[in-house]
This record gives structure tokens, sequence and C-alpha cells, in this order.
């Protein structure tokens, strides 16, 4: 019984205590932060911030034969020439300058004039804004030397079969103006808006972001933590204050196929352009490809283990970009007078190991190849003076094979290189015709580096290292003379603006 | 029977209580009506970039506006360039960090008196590595490891290894904090150049990833460090035993809290704008506002 009544003791005391900290609002018993929902976002750079979201995934679609045959010229014949150039003074004294280009080299052409009219609509979109210098401007121009300048410009990049379009507005203005004691002070004010777009060049479709990650992938939790480290870690700086923090309010996470976006071999990019909600300005972060690259759809392959004699493929569908293969491997195996080095890479490929099982049939070949050269009458190999080594070199689903053998004797110096560019897709070596467009144009080149190649679809002594770098070699295998006939054939400059 | 006598005298201590509680509640909140205003006549703001959310909180709350007009209608100067131009009379009320020395100053030598009210909370919050098994440290404690008495994570019952402890740029807002809540200038040890990390995120990314990371300890403000950075590799702790929380924040229990501040002038009459705004921002409507724009509140909301 004694029991009892504490019970019921305590219950009334329960219910008091219930019903005075739901009045008092005292500190044992606030009402939760959770029910102050978060405020609407406002929106900027045709991006609805509010539809972030913690749950979207990947949509990337699996295409094996992204780089099979005659499809890789299409990849690499991507070329844009700048073509207008405009200026002009508006009513309010504000210089305005567009600059674009077209794409003049895509061999699919409906594609190219797709993306054409893409950038002329969107250039379209970002000229002839006034607000900002409404807004900004002097009220008399002329008397506070006023330099007010709009530019819109176009930049592309190129990343496998990727093909990203930017074009951007710079709105900047400068004046002086008089202080109250007689003094002039400069003013400057600046402002800016972007479209970003990407293309898949094998497709023609214009990607989302999601679509660069496996189909099923969750974005949310992959690229909302990244993106909130990254936005502050782009935004702190040196002297961090309230201000120059410049973040605004804590990050909620990415829209859905947010669309201002850039994938290159090193780094996704992401854009928040003027006026969004969390950073001042527009301002990029960069997230490392090393840290979304076993997500990402786009196919690739990534060596490993240049010092064994084995070397992993450790994923094949793993877009790591263009591997640095110009460490030679540590031992040189100084071969004999009569025998070449002839250690055979073996690739293993644990996610599919039968995808390079014809890759190290075909390598096997090779080797054997040059391992009946004992005898080659080419070369007087000395037993203390030559050397070979061997590249491998791997670039989206290209594997370069490069062997490279010098004898030093009584002053002589001889060579033999041998190069192969295989598909790691179909484990054949791929012909040059099948990776080049313009063939007369590429005649040319050749010619003037003394290489001349009577048929390319038999061709295979070239690699490749970058979408921007094709080397050939001499017809032969035995040369010295090589030519990197993508620089030289493409102003490669605008893969790196 | 006795059980009902028991329960019916709790209830009878309680309801009273209640009922008053009600009633003052009531009192209070009608006190302070939402305030009607027109472009023309709201107040000219102004502040630091950090405070923009709360100035179209503000807006879209009491113009109607939408996230977007508010957006376009807010021009905050950045904190030194509010502080002038509200000392010049270009703007009405600015909400900003603490004034410094100069800011100070220069609202002296304007003549003039100016109101300082903390308008939301933040706080000064500690970082560690995850792996580190230290989860709380006294204030004391943090006192003692950043004038260089406690040099060891075992004087603190953690590991036998040497404290690292990184220190901010002496004009970041951080280490404003470092000496107003904690350590002041002229008693905190000095910190080797490189381990003062010029930004927040190398600050933190050293806590987590540096060789050592496992052994440092860093510091932020509680809006950067809980709401943007999610360094999963890198855990705040609790101080004097209480974690920095929203609610711990907004009650006070947390030790080390400070706030963004609203600055106007003196001596404004009952029915001015600024006057009417500031009544309404410290109310519990306009402190969800704050809220629902990413600030702690004042105190814990009530309802």
């Amino acid at each position: 019984m004694k029991r009892q009544r504490k019970t019921a003791f305590a219950c009334g005391v329960l219910a008091a205590a219930l019903l005075l900290t739901s009045c008092s609002g005292n500190p044992s018993g606030p009402v939760s932060d959770q029910t102050v929902k978060p405020a609407t976002l406002p929106s900027s750079g045709n991006v609805d911030w509010n539809s972030y979201s913690s749950s979207w995934t990947g949509t990337g679609k699996t295409h094996s034969d992204f780089y099979s045959g005659i499809y890789y010229d299409v990849i690499y014949s991507a070329c844009a020439e700048y073509q207008d150039s405009e200026t002009y003074t508006d009513e309010m004294g504000v210089e305005h300058s567009i600059t674009s280009f077209k794409l003049t080299k895509l061999k699919n052409k409906e594609l190219q004039a797709r993306i054409n009219e893409d950038i002329t609509e969107n250039i379209k979109t970002l000229s002839g804004h006034t607000d900002f210098f409404e807004k900004n401007m002097p009220e008399n121009p002329a008397e506070a030397d006023c330099h007010a300048i709009s530019s819109v410009f176009c930049n592309f990049s190129a990343f496998g079969n990727l093909l990203n379009i930017s074009v951007h507005r710079l709105d900047s203005v400068y004046y002086s103006e008089k202080q109250d004691d007689g003094t002039l002070a400069m003013r400057e004010a600046y402002d800016g808006d972007f479209i970003y777009t990407t293309y898949d060049l094998m497709t023609g479709e214009k990607l989302l972001l999601s679509d660069l990650f496996v189909n099923g992938v969750d974005l949310g939790a992959l690229l909302n933590p990244l993106t909130a480290e990254k936005l502050s870690s782009e935004s702190f700086s040196m002297y961090a204050t309230a201000d120059s923090e410049g973040l605004m309010r804590p990050f909620r996470g990415l829209p859905e196929n947010y669309p201002h976006f850039i994938l290159t071999y090193q780094y996704l990019e992401i854009y928040f352009p003027s006026g969004n909600p969390y950073i001042e300005g527009s301002k990029g972060i960069l997230i490392p490809v090393e840290l979304i690259s076993p997500y990402l759809s786009q196919p690739s392959a990534e060596l490993s283990g240049f010092y064994d004699d084995d070397v992993v493929i450790e994923r094949y569908i793993r877009p790591s970009g263009i591997i640095d293969t110009t460490y030679p491997p540590e031992t040189l195996n100084l071969f004999g007078v009569k025998t070449l080095n002839t250690d055979v890479y073996t690739l293993k490929c644990p996610s599919d190991p039968q995808k390079v099982e014809k890759v190290n049939e075909a390598l096997k070949k090779e080797y054997e190849y040059l391992g009946s050269l004992e005898n080659p009458g080419l070369m007087p190999f000395s037993p203390d003076n030559s050397y070979s080594y061997s590249f491998l070199n791997a670039y989206a689903s290209f594997l370069s094979l490069e062997v490279f053998a010098s004898s030093f004797n009584n002053g002589d110096f001889e060579t033999i290189s041998f190069c192969r560019c295989y598909d790691l897709e179909t484990g054949r070596a791929v012909p040059l015709s099948d990776v080049t467009g313009d063939k007369d144009q590429l005649t040319a080149v050749l010619a003037e580096y003394g290489i001349k190649i009577d048929d390319y679809s038999s061709f295979y002594n070239y690699t490749v290292n970058s979408p921007s770098e094709i080397t050939v070699y001499d017809s032969n295998g035995f040369a010295s003379k090589s030519v990197k006939i993508y620089s030289e054939l493409v102003d490669t400059s605008i893969f790196e603006k | 029977m006795k059980k009902i006598s028991a329960l019916v005298l709790a209830l009878c201590f309680a309801l009273p209580m209640f009922s008053a509680c009600s009633n003052q509640e009531k009192e209070e909140t009608d006190t302070v009506k939402t305030p009607s205003f027109t472009e023309d006549t709201f107040p000219r703001l102004d502040g630091s970039t950090a405070t923009i959310p709360l100035s179209e909180g503000i807006v879209s709350a009491l113009l109607g506006k939408s996230a977007d007009e508010a957006q376009k209608f807010v021009n905050h100067n950045k904190t030194h360039a509010a502080y002038e131009n509200l000392i010049d009379g270009k703007c009405d009320l600015i909400f900003v960090t603490p004034p410094s020395e100069e800011e100070t100053e220069l609202m002296k030598q304007s003549g003039e008196e100016f109101e300082i009210t903390m308008a939301v909370k933040d706080a000064f919050v500690f970082l560690v590595n995850k792996q580190n098994p230290i989860d709380d440290i006294s204030s004391e404690d943090l006192k003692k490891i950043y004038t260089g008495e406690i040099t060891n994570w075992s004087q603190l019952g953690g590991e036998d290894a040497e404290i690292i402890a990184y220190q901010r740029p002496d004009n970041s807002g951080s280490q404003t904090l470092m000496y107003k809540l904690l350590v002041p200038q002229d008693q905190i040890m000095q910190a080797p150049t490189e381990m003062k990390p010029v930004g927040m995120d190398d600050l933190i990314n050293v806590v987590s990833d540096y060789d050592e990371g496992i052994n440092s300890i860093g510091y932020s403000v509680y809006y950067y460090a809980s709401g943007m950075y999610t360094d999963p590799n890198s855990k705040m702790i609790s101080v004097d035993g209480v974690y920095p929380s929203n609610e711990t924040i907004a009650d006070g229990s947390y030790p080390l809290s400070d706030g963004y501040y609203a600055i106007y002038r003196k001596g404004l009459s009952e029915d001015d704008p600024v006057t009417l705004l500031m009544s309404w921002l410290l109310s519990e409507e306009g402190q969800k506002i704050a809220a629902a724009q990413g600030y702690v509140q004042l105190k814990p909301f009530t309802e």
C-alpha cells in the first residue's frame, strides 16, 4: 500500500511537472528546435536551392561500347574555333563584350549543330542584363571616370567522352567617388553568372550530375558532405571573420541534378553562381576525383603495380583518368648480348578477370616477337651498355604499351621502340584509323616529321596518353621519329581553359 | 481513495502554477506585436556576411517578401563598413559581430551612444580527432591547455601524448572569441606559426588529418562547425560536461557562448521603426524566424 501511494504521488508530480514544463520554457524541457522549419532559400542561377535532397541517386548508364572501334574518333575530334566577337556600348555607358565559339570538328554533325545552338542560346540568356549596372553605377558616370564592362564568353573542356561547355558573364564597375574632404575614393563592384552544360559525345545526351554516377549510388550521402566540406574550405580565407569566411548559412544539400559542374580527370568541379544562398559571389569547389572515382559511371582503367611483373587493374570501371607512367620500372633487367628484356606484364582485373585475358594474350605475343629478335641484325647490342624498359599507360579504356631498348656500342647509339594501344573492352589492338579524324590533315602533319603511313587501318605503332596527346612513331616500329599528333592537329590549349 | 487524494493534491499544486504561468506568458506575448512596415518605413539594415540570412529572414517576415525578393532587398556591406555606415547615418540598424577596439573607438568619437544587443547566439566550440578518447574538457583545463600548463593528454585522462593545440590568426573571428571567452591575449601561449592554420578548414583538417592529428585540438564557432563542416574525422567535445547544441547554447548551459549583435542608436522612441523591429526580433516570433535561418535563438522556445 505504501508503495502504491508513492506511485500515485509520483504520477501527480510528473503531471504537474509536465504542465509546468510545457508553459515555462525552462531549460529542463524546451521545445525541440526541430519544430522550427528551415526558412525557404533564395534562388539563383536557374537553380531551385530548396529542392535539395538527402536521398537522390546516381542514374549513370553502362555503355560497354563506349570506346569501341569507330567511336574513338568522335572523342578526339572535338575542336572549337572562335567565331564571333561583338562589342558595343549601351545607353548607360556599359561596354558589352561578347565572345563566342562554335564547334567545327565533331564527327557527329547533328550533335555539333545542337551544341552550337545551345551555345548561342546560353549567350543570349546571359547577355544584355542591366540590373547589376543600374544598382552599382554612379549617378554621373562621366564625372566619376566610370568604367563599366559586361563580358560574356565561353569555355569548354573535354574528358573522355564528356564535353562541357560553359558560358560566363562577368560584370564589373570601377569609378571614383568624391569624399566629404574633397579626396577621391575608388569604388568597384563585381558580379557574374554562368551556365554549364555537359554532353555525352557518344550518345549526344546532355548529362545530369546524377548521370556521372553509377546507377543507384546514394548521392545525398556521397556528394552533400563533400560539398559542405569543400564549400567551407574554399571560402575560409586568410583572415577569417564573420565576413571573409564568406559563408552565409549552414549548407543544406545540393539540389537534385545540380546543373553547374564539370568532370575532369582530376576533379569534379561544382560551381555556385552569384546570388547562391550559401556563399558570397560566384565560387567553385573542387572535389578530387579520387574521392568519388569508385562511384563514377564513366569507364576508365587504373593501373597499379608498375614495379612488379604483375600489373593489377584494380577496378576496370573506374574513371581515374590519366595514369602517370613517366616512372620506368625499377628493375631495368639489363639484357644480354642476344636477348632483349622479355619480362611480360600480366594484367589482373579482380572485378572482372575475363576482361583482360585477351589483352594478356596479345601482350605475350608482342613480347614473344621481341624475344625472337635475339639476333635481329639491326642492333649490335652490348652486354655492358644496353638497356630496355617498358611502359604501360592507361587512359579511359585505352591501354598503351611502349617498349624501349637502347644500346651504346663504340660510340654508336641504337634503339628499338615498339608501341601498341589496346582496347581493354575488346582486348584487341586498336588501329590508328579508329582514333583519329581527318586523315588528310594527319598525313600532312606526319609528313612534316618524316613519318609516312600507307594504311591507317593497319597501323598500330602509337600510344594514347590523354585526350590531347596521341604519340605516333614511324611505321616500322624501329623508330627514332615520333610526333604528338593531337597537339599538332588541334589547338590543345582550348582544353586547358 | 488515498491514491486519488494524492493525485488531486499534486494537481492542486500544479494547476495554479500552470494558470499563473499561462497568464504571465500571455501578457508577454501580447506586448510584442508584429510591426507593420512598408519599404519606406522599414529600417535601413546593414551588417556582416554571416548575418545576411538573419536580415533576409526579417525582411521576409515583416515586409512579406519572398526569399528571392528579400535577397535582393538586403545589402550587407561587411562588418566594418556596417559600423561606419551606422555611425555616418547611412543605415539604422546593423547585425554584426561585437565591435573591435577600433570600432568601439569610432563609435565613441562620433559623440553618439549606441545600443548593443545580442540578437542571436553562437558559441565557441572545440574539436578533436574522432579517435581521441577524450569527449569532455573542463573550461579550466582548456585554459590550462592554452596557457601551456597542461601539455599532455594523460593529464586529462587520455593517452600519454603531447597535446598539439592549434590556434587561429589574431584577427579571425574564433581567435577573438578565444581571447574574449577563454584566455586573454596577453596570457595565451605562443603557438608556432605552423600550428596556426590560416583558415578554418585548414584548422579542422589539421585536427583530423595531420599525422599527429589524433593528439590535436582546435576550435571554431558553432555556426560553422555544426552546420557547414561535416568532416567525419573530427568531433566537437563537451565543455564542463555540456555538449554544444542549439538547446544547450540557447538555454545557457553550454559555458562558452557569444552571439551576433544588433547595434543601433540609443534613445529612440518607442514607436521608432528600429525599436519596433528589435522588440519583435527579441520576441519568440522573431527568434523563430532567426532559428529558421540557422541561428541559435537567445533562449529556448516555449511553444
